[in-house]
């Protein structure tokens, strides 16, 4: 099964890579795209100083796993979730659910993307780099403990993407959601929570837990714990990824059994 | 006729409340984490000779840029060029290239008006904010309205190339970045090193959004606006036989694949 699976998504990111002219155009402008942030923020911090107490490789490692687990989800799930209100309108969900696979990893598989491998590198040059100017070097466990972290961040990304994209079930449309939702609440994951309103730190832990992303895990690494009710919340974030995510198949289940074809 | 077609864009945005609900949030929600970022930069005491209502300013109008910005000529070049469609708009009566501007022109009036307006009063009434005089604002909306020409010309030339690259998110990638970097829309260009400040003054960016934002905020920048407007007249006039060029190359191209 699994083997079949695999293939699905070798074929699709394959195709990607056929051309390979645009291929390498694409990489650029992504590599233009995602850099600017990272560029901007050592521009700033360049002139300011520290920002919160925060340094500049504190606030780039912060970034960088925010961008790193955001393209990790992206790869599996963008694709599927990013047309998921247009896979709706225009019937093609029908021909998944008529395949006998389970739609979501069907959907995963075939609609995997290639366009990420960039930010892979750019992300985890800034990990290593940052880790390298703080003088910081991670054990064994540590470096385990990293890996858990970023598999956990991502799945609470890919669970943002899901639960925003899935009302489409109902809707038919849902960038209104995913845009204010997924897109400008996690853009407070860039400068360390503390600089927000208590309200908003709240907020992102405990109601949308975009918080354990970068903000929560990365302060194990740095040996800080500001803002933090408890030492432990340096330790959630695979726990926080691996329920929201659940809670996420289970809603994109509900929308999937509540789905009426469009008939189109 | 291009009114009638700001018009009906216009008309089209009222069907999406919902829609027009979360993005304002959203744009709110942007503001109020650029405030934060000020606050904490102040609060650290590194920068002293810029204050918080400058900054705030700063990043209000900033928004409101952006958000006449907006555009999708990109994605929607690419899909006439995948369609084909391409070919029909090169016999057409109506110039594609004005089409989209005041098409898109409509759209982003649209927001700006309902909702940026809003925000900015709010904004301007919880902080204090300064408002320059008539003449300034006036010299700031020309100024404004030609960056915008400069900026949609670059969208609109870098889309084109999508001719060779074939998908439209990548030229808008490429065009938004460099935007990014170079306008000094997220940051202002004072806070850029002397280097990367004088690339700045050679590239077109910063003309669409930094320095009409000097304009308004009278900042040193103000005191050279003729000089202002006039390096911008002459962006919109390079850019604009760049795009001809372009769309001569594209035309014979096309011929001779033969559509």
């Amino acid at each position: 099964m699994f083997g079949l699976y695999g293939a699905f998504a070798k074929v699709a990111f394959l195709t990607q890579l056929e051309y390979r002219g645009q291929y390498f155009m694409r990489m650029i402008a992504k590599l233009l795209g995602w850099s600017s942030g990272f560029i901007l923020l050592v521009i700033l911090l360049n002139k300011v100083g520290p920002v919160a107490g925060w340094g500049l490789y504190e606030i780039l490692l912060l970034y960088a796993f925010d961008v790193l687990s955001y393209s990790i989800a992206g790869t599996f799930f963008m694709g599927g979730f990013g047309k998921l209100p247009r896979l709706i309108r225009s019937g093609e969900l029908d021909g998944i659910l008529t395949k006998p696979v389970n739609p979501l990893i069907y959907l995963i598989c075939t609609k995997i993307s290639a366009g990420y491998t960039s930010n892979y590198v750019i992300a985890g040059a800034m990990i290593g780099i940052s880790l390298h100017k703080l003088g910081i070097s991670l054990s064994l466990y540590q470096m385990i403990w990293m890996i858990l972290d970023i598999a956990g961040a991502s799945l609470i990304q890919a669970a943002g993407f899901m639960i925003t994209t899935v009302p489409a079930f109902w809707f038919l449309k849902s960038d209104g959601l995913y845009r204010l939702f997924y897109k400008n609440l996690t853009s407070f994951l860039q400068y360390p929570l503390t600089i927000y309103h208590g309200g908003i730190r709240f907020l992102l832990t405990f109601l949308l837990p975009y918080g354990f992303i970068n903000f929560y895990p990365v302060q194990l690494f740095i040996n800080r714990q500001e803002g933090v009710p408890s030492p432990i919340f340096l330790f959630l974030t695979p726990f926080v990824g691996a329920s929201v995510f659940f809670i996420a198949y289970r809603f994109w289940e509900k929308g999937l059994n509540a789905y009426q074809s469009t008939g189109s | 006729m291009y009114w009638v077609l700001i018009k009906c864009c216009f008309r089209q945005q009222f069907q999406y409340k919902w829609n027009l609900l979360f993005q304002m949030a959203g744009d709110w929600l942007g503001i109020y984490i650029k405030i934060c970022i000020w606050q904490a930069i102040l609060n650290a005491g590194s920068i002293k000779n810029i204050n918080f209502e400058t900054l705030v300013s700063y990043s209000v109008v900033a928004a409101m840029v952006s958000g006449l910005l907006y555009s999708r000529v990109a994605e929607e070049l690419a899909d006439r060029f995948r369609t084909g469609m391409i070919a029909i708009d090169f016999i057409r009566p109506i110039s594609l290239k004005w089409y989209y501007f005041f098409g898109q022109l409509g759209e982003n009036l649209f927001h700006v008006l309902f909702e940026g307006i809003f925000i900015a009063a709010v904004s301007f009434i919880i902080w204090k904010l300064p408002i320059p005089l008539p003449g300034t604002v006036l010299i700031f909306l020309v100024s404004l309205f030609l960056g915008l020409l400069i900026m949609f010309f670059i969208q609109y030339t870098i889309g084109l190339l999508v001719f060779w690259m074939k998908d439209g998110t990548y030229t808008r990638m490429i065009t938004d970045g460099l935007f990014l970097l170079f306008s000094g829309i997220d940051i202002p260009l004072w806070f850029y090193p002397d280097w990367l400040r004088s690339l700045c003054d050679v590239l077109p960016f910063s003309y669409v959004a930094f320095k009409p934002i000097s304009i308004w905020l009278g900042m040193q920048e103000a005191k050279q606006w003729q000089k202002i407007l006039l390096i911008q007249l002459s962006w919109v006039l390079i850019l604009f036989v760049a795009e001809r060029l372009i769309w001569k190359q594209i035309q014979s191209s096309v011929e001779i694949q033969g559509g």
